[in-house]
C-alpha cells in the first residue's frame, strides 16, 4: 500500500514537471495541437465522402460513425498523452544503465519506467474530439443516459489501462534486445479500433481482435455504452481482458528484471 | 483498413469506382510514395541551425543549398530503390493485384516524370520548414502541420477520386495530389494525357515558387544566424 501511494505521488510530481515544460514551449504545442486538427478533418472528410456513396456501414450511419470517430479520439489524445510519450524512456534506460537506479526506488520500476513523460501537447488537443462529438449530437438525435456516460468513462480508463499493458509487453523484450520497436505496431494499426467491430467478419479475425488484440473492445464499448446500445457481456469481457493482461505483464516484467544486468549494478 | 473496405466492398461491392482489389492495390501502391514524405530534411536543417553545425557547410567554397541538396538526394536514392524493390515484387508476385497495375514505357515514363518533379518539390517544401528553424527553437509544431494537411491533399486518407466534383476540380490546381495519389492514377492507367500535362505545369510552377520564397527565407534567414564558437 506504502508502494502504490509513493507510486501515485510521484506521478503527480512527473504531471506537473511535464505540464511546466511543455509552457515553456507553448506556441509549439498549440501548433501541434492545430496539425492534430488537421488529421480530425481528413478522418471527418473520408467518413463524409465514404457515406455519400454508400447508406450504411454494418447498419451504422454517418452520424454513428463520426461520434464513434470522436471517442475514438478521446482515447487517443489520452493514450498519446499518458502511455506513448514514454515508449522512448524505459529503452533509454536499459541502454544507459540507468534502470539500476529505478530498481533501487521504493515505488513500482513498471510505472516508473513506462510512466515518466507526459505529453501536454496531446492534451490541449482534447478540445477537438469532443467538438467532433458535439457535431455528431447536432445531427443526430441519441438515448444518452448518465450511468451510460459513468460505464463509458470507466471503459475508457480500463482500455488506456490496456493500452498501457501492451505497450510494455512490446517493450519488455528491451530487457535482452536493448531495442526494439514492436512497440509501434500498436499504435501505427489501432486506428482500426475507430470503426464498429462489425467489420470483423471472420471468427479468426473476430478472436484475435477481442481476445489478443483487444482494437474491437477498446473504442466500441464507451461509445455502444453511451448511446444505449451495449452488450454488457463485452463489457465484462473488457474487464476480464484487462485483468489478463494486467497478469501477463506483470509476470513477464518480473521475469525481464530477473534476467537484467548491467556494468553498473 | 484492409477490415474496412472489405466490410464496405462486402455490402456494397463497389464504392465509387473501386472494387476490394483496385482500393488494396491503391493503398498498397501508396506505400511507393510514403518515403518521400519524411520530415528528415526539416529535422536536418533544424539541428545544423540549432547546433550551429551549418558554420561547417557555410564556409565551403560552393552553394550550401546544392550541398545539401544533393546530400538529400543521396539518401533518397538510396531509400526509394530499396522500396521499389520491396513494392515491385509484392505487385509482381500478388496476381490480384498484377492485374491492376499498368507497367509500359507510357506509364514508366510518366510516373518517372512526376516522380522527379515531385520530390524537387517536396525537397523544397520541407526545406521551406526546416528554415524557419532560424526564427523558431523548434518546427516539430510545423512540421506535424505539414504532414497532417499533406495526408488530405495527397490522397492518404482516400482516394481523391471518391470525393465531389468540385473538392477534385480544386485539387487539380494544388501540386499536391501530384507527388501521390496523381502516380498511382497513372500507374493503374486511370491518367488522361492532358491530365498529365496539367500535373507536370503545376508541379513545375509550385517548384519555381516555392524556390523563390526559399531563396528569399534562406538569405532573411543567415542575417540572423550566429554561433558561437562554430
Amino acid at each position: 500500500m506504502r508502494t502504490f501511494i509513493k507510486t501515485i505521488k510521484i506521478q503527480i510530481v512527473l504531471i506537473k514537471m511535464n505540464f511546466q515544460a511543455m509552457l515553456v514551449y507553448r506556441t509549439n504545442a498549440l501548433l501541434i495541437s492545430l496539425g492534430s486538427g488537421f488529421y480530425n478533418v481528413g478522418a471527418i472528410l473520408f467518413i463524409s465522402f465514404l457515406f455519400a456513396k454508400i447508406p450504411l456501414l454494418a447498419g451504422w450511419d454517418k452520424w454513428d460513425l463520426i461520434f464513434l470517430y470522436g471517442i475514438g479520439q478521446v482515447f487517443a489524445y489520452l493514450y498519446f498523452f499518458s502511455v506513448y510519450s514514454n515508449t522512448g524512456v524505459f529503452q533509454k534506460l536499459i541502454q544507459s544503465g540507468n534502470f539500476d537506479f529505478v530498481l533501487t526506488k521504493p515505488f513500482s520500476s513498471l510505472i516508473y519506467s513506462t510512466l515518466q513523460g507526459y505529453s501536454f501537447n496531446e492534451l490541449i488537443s482534447l478540445i477537438q474530439p469532443f467538438a467532433i462529438i458535439a457535431y455528431a449530437l447536432s445531427n443526430k438525435v441519441y438515448d444518452i443516459s448518465l450511468p451510460g456516460i459513468f460505464i463509458a468513462i470507466i471503459s475508457i480508463v480500463i482500455a488506456l489501462v490496456i493500452a498501457h499493458q501492451i505497450i510494455v509487453l512490446t517493450l519488455i523484450p528491451t530487457f535482452w534486445t536493448v531495442e526494439n520497436s514492436f512497440y509501434r505496431f500498436f499504435s501505427e494499426t489501432a486506428s482500426i479500433s475507430s470503426y464498429p467491430y462489425e467489420i470483423f467478419d471472420s471468427k479468426i479475425t473476430k478472436f484475435i481482435f477481442f481476445f489478443i488484440v483487444p482494437y474491437a473492445l477498446l473504442i466500441n464499448i464507451p461509445f455502444r455504452a453511451i448511446i444505449g446500445k451495449l452488450d454488457y457481456r463485452l463489457f465484462g469481457l473488457e474487464i476480464m481482458v484487462c485483468i489478463g493482461f494486467l497478469i501477463i505483464t506483470k509476470l513477464l516484467w518480473r521475469w525481464g528484471v530477473k534476467n537484467y544486468s548491467s556494468a553498473s549494478s | 483498413m484492409f477490415f474496412l473496405w472489405n466490410k464496405l466492398i462486402k455490402d456494397n461491392v463497389t464504392i465509387g469506382s473501386y472494387n476490394l482489389n483496385t482500393i488494396m492495390t491503391y493503398y498498397l501502391l501508396s506505400g511507393l510514395f510514403i518515403t518521400n514524405f519524411n520530415t528528415r530534411t526539416t529535422k536536418h536543417y533544424e539541428r545544423l541551425i540549432q547546433n550551429g553545425d551549418l558554420n561547417a557547410i557555410l564556409i565551403k567554397p560552393s552553394s550550401t543549398s546544392l550541398y545539401l541538396f544533393f546530400r538529400e538526394l543521396g539518401v533518397r536514392l538510396g531509400i526509394n530503390i530499396f522500396t521499389f524493390l520491396i513494392f515491385f515484387s509484392f505487385i509482381v508476385l500478388i496476381p490480384s493485384i498484377r492485374t491492376n497495375v499498368e507497367i509500359t514505357p507510357y506509364t514508366l515514363a510518366w510516373t518517372g516524370s512526376f516522380f522527379v518533379l515531385s520530390n524537387i518539390f517536396l525537397y523544397l517544401f520541407f526545406w521551406i520548414l526546416g528554415i524557419f528553424a532560424f526564427w523558431v527553437i523548434t518546427t516539430s509544431g510545423l512540421r506535424n502541420i505539414a504532414m497532417n494537411l499533406m495526408n488530405i491533399l495527397k490522397g492518404q486518407w482516400f482516394p481523391l477520386d471518391l470525393a465531389p466534383p468540385l473538392f477534385q476540380r480544386v485539387m487539380g490546381f494544388l501540386p499536391f495530389q501530384y507527388t501521390m495519389f496523381y502516380q498511382i492514377q497513372i500507374l493503374t492507367g486511370k491518367s488522361r494525357p492532358e491530365s498529365n500535362i496539367q500535373g507536370i505545369t503545376v508541379l513545375i510552377l509550385s517548384s519555381i515558387i516555392l524556390s523563390l520564397f526559399a531563396a528569399y527565407l534562406w538569405k532573411k534567414g543567415l542575417r540572423r544566424y550566429e554561433s558561437v564558437g562554430g
